[in-house]
């Protein structure tokens, strides 16, 4: 059980029936004709042509090549810090959320909370919180708080949380299986059941859906600078207008070199967890 | 429970997680200290929340038709992406999986392409490509299409490589082609992951849709953010009423879909 990694999509289960009539088939047909007449519908809404999607491609590729390269490398020890401070965001947002979505997946799990209106009232809370995108939540935290990096982390905590608090829930779901039943059985009290029949087993999970909504977030606080919630987003989105491509490109590419050089790590870590 | 102490856990895998538990404890501590936040203010401005709160007591009504409308383009351009996006993954993700990848080399380049795709923060490709080829609905769906793509490959390739490769090999021993093999071979294996993996992405884009409005490329978060710079309270919290509303129904239908899937 343990060493069973627990990825963020729950593995398909292969259905070994052969099928006796045509009746599935002939239902994949009309979902799949649904789901054509949906994107139809959309294009012909949007007005949007393919053909120009596609060739906006080599457009910008070629608009890239000329204008953008090469990066003004004299733009990144100024802008070094506002980097930098990215990955602090994601670190202390993506912590502060994972223990406060712990608090919540033990309220929001059936096998750990058994009142019924405060399980509903935490899921109501948890999926507004989770399905309004940070970067709404950042200028509206903004009304509060005014200009500064205490919005984005407050931003990224909100947006966070409802989505790690659902997973949580749903893999403590998971594991309570057998090891529960058992300390039921020998009269042990719920406390007990949380701290030793859920919490080991779920440190796995914990950590894997951690790190992957770190990931998220990296990308998440980079951007928040753009409605004014601090980090490095205002000074690419300035560049970006005032038409200095050259240093914009310089710390774009500051800046994914050192998320990937980051997901390089927390993926060594997730390996070592496994 | 008499005193007796039952092991639940090996030592060994237990003493391993404590360690990187506290040594992510000891990062975030460093990196929440680093951020130099202002915390006294925090607490100050904390006592205005309720003030500030109550001038969110309001609904414009007036605004809805607009924002269902603008609402819907967001929902669009999601979808468009999502379908291009789909159909584009498949085929990189057969060429760029271990196991059905006819060519190193190629493989290797898509699999690179697609990591630098997805480190980029989605509005920031959506900043270049704006600066190159200008607003609208285009330059968005282009956005999308690129942030689609970086995920869909990279979790497609996952799925074809967790598959193995027994049967490829059995299938190239009695002299399938390539496109055999992977048609009729890998892809009816694969393709109910692939669904799962795409619903997923589905309710990503469109909180990616909506971000992009933000940032001026039309859609819900273009009027968002103007109600926002107006502080019209009232429309503001009808915007957000629509946004939240329309998620939640995707949502519900996302869940519903991957039920379906996975049965």
């Amino acid at each position: 059980m343990r060493s069973k990694p627990i990825s963020p999509l729950k593995e398909s289960e292969e259905s070994e029936k052969t099928p006796l009539s045509n009746q599935p088939k002939r239902r994949v047909v009309t979902i799949t004709t649904l789901c054509l007449a949906v994107v139809a519908a959309a294009f012909i809404f949007l007005g949007i042509d393919l053909w120009d999607v596609f060739m906006a491609f080599p457009a910008f590729g070629s608009f890239f090549v000329t204008r953008f390269m090469p990066p003004n490398l004299g733009a990144i020890p100024n802008n070094i810090n506002l980097i930098v401070d990215t990955i602090f965001f994601a670190v202390a947002g993506t912590g502060i959320s994972s223990v406060l979505a712990l608090a919540c997946g033990l309220l929001l799990s059936e096998k750990t909370n058994s009142i019924a209106w405060l399980r509903l009232t935490v899921r109501f809370t948890l999926s507004i919180l989770r399905n309004v995108p940070v970067l709404v939540w950042a200028s509206l935290l903004i009304f509060i708080f005014g200009i500064g990096s205490i919005v984005g982390l407050i931003a990224i905590i909100f947006a966070t949380l409802g989505f790690l608090a659902r997973s949580y829930a749903e893999s403590m779901s998971e594991v309570a299986g057998e090891k529960i039943e058992a300390l039921r059985a020998v009269g042990a009290s719920k406390a007990q059941m949380i701290f030793h029949g859920i919490l080991p087993e779920f440190i796995p999970a914990w950590v894997n859906w951690t790190l992957f909504t770190f990931e998220i977030n990296l990308r998440a606080s980079a951007i928040l600078g753009m409605v004014g919630a601090g980090g490095i987003g205002i000074v690419i989105q300035s560049n970006l207008r005032l038409f200095r491509y050259h240093n914009a490109l310089a710390l774009i590419a500051t800046l994914t070199a050192m998320i990937l050089l980051t997901e390089f790590l927390t993926n060594r870590l997730r390996g070592k967890v496994k | 429970m008499s005193g007796k102490h039952v092991k639940l856990s090996p030592a060994s895998w237990k003493l391993k997680t404590a360690g990187i538990l506290v040594a992510i404890a000891a990062v975030f501590m460093i990196s929440f200290y680093m951020l130099d936040l202002n915390l006294v203010r925090f607490v100050e401005r904390l006592g205005n929340a309720g003030r500030v709160l109550a001038l969110f007591v309001a609904f414009d009504a007036t605004v809805l038709p607009d924002a269902i409308l603008e609402m819907l383009t967001s929902l669009a351009i999601a979808v468009a992406a999502l379908a291009v996006g789909f159909i584009i993954s498949i085929a990189l993700a057969f060429l760029a999986a271990a196991n059905t990848a006819p060519s190193k080399i190629i493989a290797s380049i898509i699999k690179s392409m697609v990591a630098i795709i997805r480190a980029v923060p989605s509005l920031v490709w959506i900043l270049m490509i704006v600066a190159s080829i200008g607003f609208g609905n285009t330059a968005g769906m282009v956005a999308l299409l690129l942030s689609t793509c970086g995920y869909l490959v990279k979790a497609f390739a996952s799925s074809i490589e967790e598959k193995g490769s027994d049967s490829i090999e059995a299938m190239r021993a009695v002299g399938a082609n390539w496109f055999g093999i992977v048609l009729k071979g890998v892809l009816p294996g694969v393709i109910g992951s692939f669904l799962s993996w795409t619903s997923i992405r589905f309710e990503s884009n469109i909180t990616e849709s909506v971000t992009l409005g933000m940032v001026g490329v039309g859609g819900i978060g273009t009027l968002l953010m103007r109600a926002i710079s107006q502080f019209n309270y009232g429309r503001i919290v009808a915007i957000l009423a629509v946004i939240v509303s329309f998620m939640l129904f995707v949502e519900l239908v996302a869940t519903a879909l991957r039920r379906r899937i996975n049965k």
